[in-house]
């Protein structure tokens, strides 16, 4: 082929662009740690990377709503455990009153000890977590038991979080359901009786009293463990998700960082490829017979 | 002949052939460099032959004509290719600045605006009396909003460069056709019997480098008359160059947005450019940008609607009911909706607007707040079977096919032209190491005919001296 120094230049110059932009490109894929550049680089993978940020910040979304789901109901729990122990410190108050001589003084201050712990559940009842009441079903703002002999002021509904695309949680018990249940009537109530019954010594209704209040602690108790099936669940689905997380970034990475050793060898290769382009071409375009006249 | 005298006419011939072969290597030597420059050849021919009675005997040499060397397949290959290499060289550089728009592998965009807004609408269902988490609703929302609108407007600003584009390369075709008749006038004339040439090399290199000039901007076909007139049709046949004349085309707005449309003459011939810059241009204006436009609108509206249709039966706090999350837009369909895209203004001015609950007095109850944080992965989208996000994804992905594609294209359609270049080269470029040889070939021509007419001077003077004493 008859060949033309406007060729050489041609070829010259359209070769060092090809090696100045593989030299380029993975320069800046070493000192981004990115492998795609441009959306054109890997249209596949780039759409993929997209895909899979929004599934990890839809996991970040469900780790965080169950780590707030967590907190309130492990405070939840906590105040259950409490009532629990002010439950049954009502019941073995009322038992040591049963058997003994009917001491005025002494049922006096066992009554005004049980008044106390009715007073302590009251106030138990009106927890808040992050300032919201924790037993006023979604009527948070509301007081549900502004004093002992107060009805409920809350409402009976639930609230659910979402834990993850096919889980929901409920992260509240309503206060009616604690402290009521199905007895005509709520325990403060029943325990204002009890303190009525120690006064008056009525072994018989403070017999009675005791397996009332032994309803509401196996109702409690039942209620306590319905939350911690929830955290339960709430711990599974969080190692899940943090596992669903874990993969989700692993994958983009695999997708779109760059592998260091291979770029930096791609720098390399392309950078001893620029400068054979460049020496090779400063020789050839040198070279005419009319420096070899005259 | 076979005189002396005679032979010193033969001498002079030679020293004539010499000197324009040597002044021709100079003009290719000079244009080594020029665009479009088809080396030349000085044609020599032996004179005519006198009879003497041993036989024949030559006069010499004549300089026939100068060639310029060419390949007119190779010459039409290039105006054939060059539209579809500047087509896609466009199309690729258009496509590119949208690539950056949309690629957010280095940067966040719409995506994580996106998902930030529905997670921060799921941290409100967890905290649904929060203030806090009703401010970030709202920052998320104006911020997604912004980026569509942002983005939005980018993209008509790709239309509008592209069609201001359309313009000035019309007006390109325009001057390119307006010289390349002048020159055509200019070749007939110097080739025409009158004037002596037979080929005018120069005009010819000269219109031949306008017209794949012109070929780069559009799509066109050439064919070549008897008087060595070129004509040229352009997109669909449309006689742009016809002799000494030429058709201009020209560019009128067209609604429904204003972008102009290419006329030839009071027909729209938009349509059949399909080669060049004006096509690069003509399809990111109006094909590539315009379906882009059509899927962020297409998003924008979805979102609106879903949002909106949960949000305005939805509580706030204080029991506020009835209020659009997002402006709506006014259509028709999905059009402007991505425009239209904002948060709308009464949230904006009391954020305990924001919907939570579908219950009145309830406002720990988060039942809506949840219902909205859940449509971030409701597939309400592509029939039923993307969410946002994915729709979203798939909108990068078409943009970054589309640039991949019109990028291979074009490296592919380079290589060819590149390669068709090197074909012309090959045959039609300056190569200084025959110009060299060409130069002393020449020299060496010059100095022997010199060389004759001294013997012949010699001679001559010799008689003279001899006789005329």
């Amino acid at each position: 082929m008859r060949v033309v120094s406007t060729m050489q230049y041609r070829n010259l110059v359209e070769n060092l662009e090809q090696q100045r932009d593989r030299n380029n490109r993975a320069q800046l894929q070493v000192s981004s740690g990115k492998r795609i550049l441009n959306l054109k680089d890997d249209p596949l993978a780039a759409g993929e990377i997209s895909n899979l940020e929004a599934d990890s910040v839809q996991s970040a979304r469900y780790l965080a709503a169950g780590d707030t789901a967590l907190g309130k109901l492990q405070y939840t729990d906590t105040v259950f455990s409490h009532m629990l122990n002010l439950v049954t410190e009502a019941v073995t108050t009322a038992g040591a009153t049963i058997s003994l001589t009917n001491d005025a003084a002494y049922l006096e201050a066992q009554a005004q000890r049980v008044e106390g712990i009715r007073d302590e559940l009251v106030s138990s009842s009106n927890s808040m977590y992050q300032g919201k009441y924790i037993f006023s079903g979604t009527a948070t703002m509301t007081t549900p038991y502004p004093t002992a002999a107060s009805a409920y002021q809350g409402n009976g509904n639930p609230i659910f979080i979402r834990a993850d695309p096919e889980t929901v949680v409920q992260t509240n018990i309503p206060g009616d359901q604690v402290f009521q249940g199905t007895d005509p009537q709520n325990v403060f109530q029943q325990l204002t009786n009890l303190a009525a019954d120690i006064r008056a010594h009525d072994t018989n209704l403070i017999s009675q009293d005791m397996a009332d209040l032994q309803g509401v602690f196996d109702r409690m108790n039942g209620l306590e463990t319905t939350i911690g099936n929830a955290v339960n669940q709430l711990d599974t689905i969080k190692a899940r998700l943090n596992s669903a997380k874990l993969q989700n970034t692993t994958l983009q990475g695999k997708l779109g960082d760059v592998n260091l050793a291979e770029a930096i060898t791609d720098m390399t290769l392309s950078q001893s490829a620029l400068q054979a382009t460049l020496q090779s071409g400063a020789k050839i375009v040198q070279l005419s017979l009319i420096d070899y006249l005259g | 002949m076979g005189t002396l005298l005679g032979s010193l006419y033969t001498g002079i011939k030679g020293l004539y052939a010499a000197q324009m072969g040597l002044a021709v290597t100079g003009n290719n030597i000079a244009n080594v460099n020029t665009p479009g420059y088809s080396r030349q050849r000085a044609v020599l021919a032996d004179s005519f032959s006198v009879q003497i009675p041993a036989g024949s005997i030559g006069t010499g040499v004549d300089v026939q004509k100068i060639l310029a060397v060419r390949d007119r397949y190779v010459e039409y290959r290039l105006i054939e290719q060059a539209p579809e290499k500047s087509r896609d060289e466009t199309l690729a550089s258009g496509l590119s600045n949208i690539d950056a728009m949309f690629n957010e592998t280095q940067h966040p965009g719409i995506q994580s605006a996106l998902t930030a807004l529905f997670s921060a609408y799921s941290s409100l269902a967890s905290q649904p009396e929060s203030l806090a988490q009703r401010n970030d609703v709202l920052t998320k929302g104006q911020q997604l909003t912004a980026l569509f609108r942002s983005r939005y407007s980018n993209l008509t600003e790709v239309q509008l460069s592209s069609d201001r584009a359309v313009s000035s390369t019309v007006d390109q075709i325009n001057a390119l056709s307006s010289q390349i008749a002048k020159l055509n006038q200019k070749v007939v004339e110097a080739e025409s019997g009158s004037s002596g040439i037979a080929t005018a090399n120069d005009l010819r290199d000269n219109r031949d480098e306008l017209v794949r000039q012109l070929s780069n901007l559009v799509n066109i076909s050439t064919t070549e008359t008897e008087s060595g007139a070129v004509t040229i049709g352009v997109a669909g046949g449309r006689l742009l160059v016809a002799g000494s004349n030429s058709y201009q085309l020209t560019v009128s707005s067209q609604p429904p947005y204003g972008y102009k449309d290419v006329f030839y003459g009071t027909t729209d011939i938009t349509s059949d450019v399909t080669g060049g810059e004006l096509a690069g241009h003509l399809q990111v204006r109006d094909t590539y940008v315009p379906a882009y436009k059509n899927d962020l609108d297409t998003l924008a509206a979805q979102i609106t609607t879903d949002v909106n249709a949960l949000h305005v039966n939805g509580y706030g706090m204080n029991n506020l009911i009835g209020y659009n999350f997002f402006t709506p837009w006014a259509g028709p369909g999905v059009t402007g909706a991505a425009t239209a895209f904002s948060v709308d203004p009464a949230i904006a001015a009391d954020v305990n607007r924001i919907a939570t609950s579908t219950a009145i007095n309830q406002p720990g109850n988060n039942d809506l707040a949840t219902d909205i944080a859940d449509l971030a992965t409701a597939l309400n989208l592509s029939g039923g079977t993307a969410s946002y996000s994915n729709y979203y994804a798939n909108l990068t992905f078409k943009v970054g096919s589309n640039a991949s594609t019109a990028g291979d294209n074009e490296t592919t359609e380079a290589a060819i032209l590149t390669q068709l270049q090197n074909q012309r080269d090959s045959i039609s470029g300056v190569s200084l190491d025959e110009e060299a040889a060409a130069m002393i070939q020449f020299q060496r021509g010059y100095q022997a005919s010199a060389q004759f007419m001294k013997v012949i001077d010699d001679l001559t003077a010799y008689i003279i001296s001899t006789f005329g004493q």
